[in-house]
């Protein structure tokens, strides 16, 4: 009972206080931190209500389980990975990997398609893939328009798509009957491997199951569209442009609510410009302390998080390899960031908005998001 | 099956007392337990005052009524359920719902809990900035101009 009676006419036990505010979506919840000493006070100590969650990484085809803090953190920070995925007790080698909710599906190098749930450490549904090489499929996970786990496939018939547009194949996989049924096909987009000078966004309704055009924000020829990612706590779409102006200094990551707000802008300093920013490259957008977070690799080809607005680095510590060089080659891919809340599986109350979005020439690392508030 | 339905009372903090099937007092946890526990064939709730219980009963009333009558698959019901949810939590006002809360986190009443909880959040949602959350929430707002001016700069992403 420490929120004191004075600065607030709600009067109930703390403990209830923040079963309400987990309730509450997190730009409401930072609107609400204004509005007392004693409501902020409440927020810094309630860890619940603190979006500082697991971030989970794919990096050199495995994956790692890391707490990640990002306000006043120091540079060359250390973070130490607390846990690794494994199927069956054996450690598994991950190709792809596409989140919605908390909830991973990956493709494996074996061929395999797996569900993982991160936050409960529950395993896996192995799911049968409709062909030989999942991984050379597009997958997103999503949530049906009653609110259960569904997989999209998106399949290229032929190279052909490499150059040019060809047959696109996608179904739909049902958790409930545990089968895939043909939802669609067209040959008016498909998803190529390396980017194109002209993208597009299609989005995929999980409700309706249809593609749709999005538009770009602002004036999509000013601009690279340059990743995907989604906001923490709500999961609206963001996405990480790059003037085509090479005068310009910032970077912009537009988010895609109704109205497409800018919802960050960070300079680039000198040395970060000489950081690779990868098309399709994960990343998460941190409206709280400014930032852009993303995975690299240093000279050593050790993995390291770097934090773009802050100008900071952040050591990732091996499980098994604590302190040395992790010694693995270059991943062309590089790694694969997901962020997650721990707990939230399963209770996404908001249903008014079902689609989910595959951004054309970015499908590798984010081609997806779940727009399902407040999971 | 028995004809005869056992009938359970109980009395609230200021002795108002409501006589309940028993079915309609198993929708509590709490109650459950203090039923099984000891037979009396009243119970006092401390804690809950004579308004405040008259809401839960009514609630677990409709609740229990629901799920025998539904039975096997009436979506209706559900629907018809939901309905009668939202037209008992907009006649309240703000206070009866902290008093709900409370009493439904005591009796241990999850469905109810969380009824209560999603109303306060979804007032506290639809408030487009923090002057109106404090307006609406009786906050009073203990920020000198300068920290005020400091937290809004924070925050300044969720602002129109």
């Amino acid at each position: 009972m420490t929120v004191p009676e004075k600065s607030t006419a709600v009067y109930l036990a703390e403990d209830l206080l923040v079963e309400i505010l987990t309730r509450v979506p997190e730009a409401s919840l930072a609107r609400f931190r204004s509005t007392s000493k004693g409501w902020n006070t409440l927020f810094i100590k309630e860890r619940k209500l603190d979006y500082k969650s697991l971030v989970v990484m794919l990096i050199d085809h495995r994956f790692y389980i890391a707490r990640l803090d990002l306000h006043g953190i120091q540079d060359d920070s250390v973070v130490k990975i607390i846990s690794q995925f494994s199927l069956n007790d054996r450690v598994v080698d991950i190709r792809h990997v596409f989140h919605c909710d908390g909830l991973l599906l990956c493709t494996t190098l074996d061929n395999r398609l797996v569900v993982w749930n991160p936050c409960s450490g529950e395993t896996s549904r192995v799911i049968k893939p409709l062909n030989l090489y999942p991984g050379d499929d597009t997958y997103a996970l999503g949530k049906s328009s009653n609110n259960t786990y569904t997989i999209l496939r998106v399949h290229h018939h032929g190279i052909g798509y490499l150059v040019e547009p060809c047959l696109v194949e996608y179904e739909i996989y049902d958790f409930t009957s545990n089968s895939w049924r043909a939802v669609g096909k067209t040959r008016e987009w498909s998803i190529p491997r390396r980017p194109r000078s002209r993208d597009t966004l299609q989005c995929f309704d999980f409700s309706t199951e249809k593609f749709e055009l999005v538009s770009l924000p602002g004036d999509p020829f000013s601009y690279y569209a340059f990743a995907l990612s989604v906001t923490r706590k709500e999961q609206n779409l963001c996405l990480l442009i790059l003037s085509r102006n090479e005068e310009v200094n910032h970077i912009d990551v537009w988010m895609g609510t109704k109205n497409k707000s800018k919802l960050l802008t960070v300079e680039r300093t000198l040395r970060c410009k000489f950081i690779t920013l990868r098309t399709g490259m994960s990343f998460l957008a941190d409206q709280e302390n400014k930032v852009i977070v993303y995975p690299t690799k240093d000279k050593n080809s050790a993995n390291r998080l770097h934090i773009l607005g802050g100008d900071k680095h952040i050591q990732l510590v091996d499980l098994n390899d604590e302190g040395s060089k992790c010694s693995h080659p270059v991943n062309y891919l590089g790694p694969t960031l997901v962020q997650i809340q721990q707990g939230s599986l399963g209770v996404a109350r908001h249903m008014e908005s079902t689609s989910n979005v595959t951004c054309n020439g970015h499908t590798r690392l984010c081609n997806c998001y779940p727009s399902f508030h407040d999971i | 099956m028995e004809n005869e339905k056992k009938m359970i009372t109980l009395k609230s903090s200021d002795d108002v007392t409501f006589e309940v099937e028993e079915a309609v007092v198993l929708e509590s946890q709490f109650l459950s337990h203090l039923v099984q526990d000891c037979p009396a064939p009243e119970h006092k709730i401390k804690e809950v005052t004579g308004k405040i219980l008259s809401k839960v009963v009514e609630y677990c009333e409709k609740h229990v009524v629901v799920v025998v009558d539904g039975g096997d698959s009436s979506s209706s019901s559900g629907d018809d359920l939901k309905k009668w949810d939202d037209k008992f939590i907009k006649e309240m006002d703000l206070s009866t719902v902290y008093d709900l809360i409370a009493a439904a986190n005591y009796l241990n009443i999850q469905a109810l809990l969380d009824l209560m909880c999603q109303r306060v959040a979804d007032v506290i949602t639809a408030c487009k900035d923090h002057k109106e959350i404090r307006e609406t929430l009786g906050i009073v707002s203990d920020y000198t101009a300068e920290e005020e001016a400091e937290v809004l700069k924070e925050n300044e992403w969720a602002f129109d």
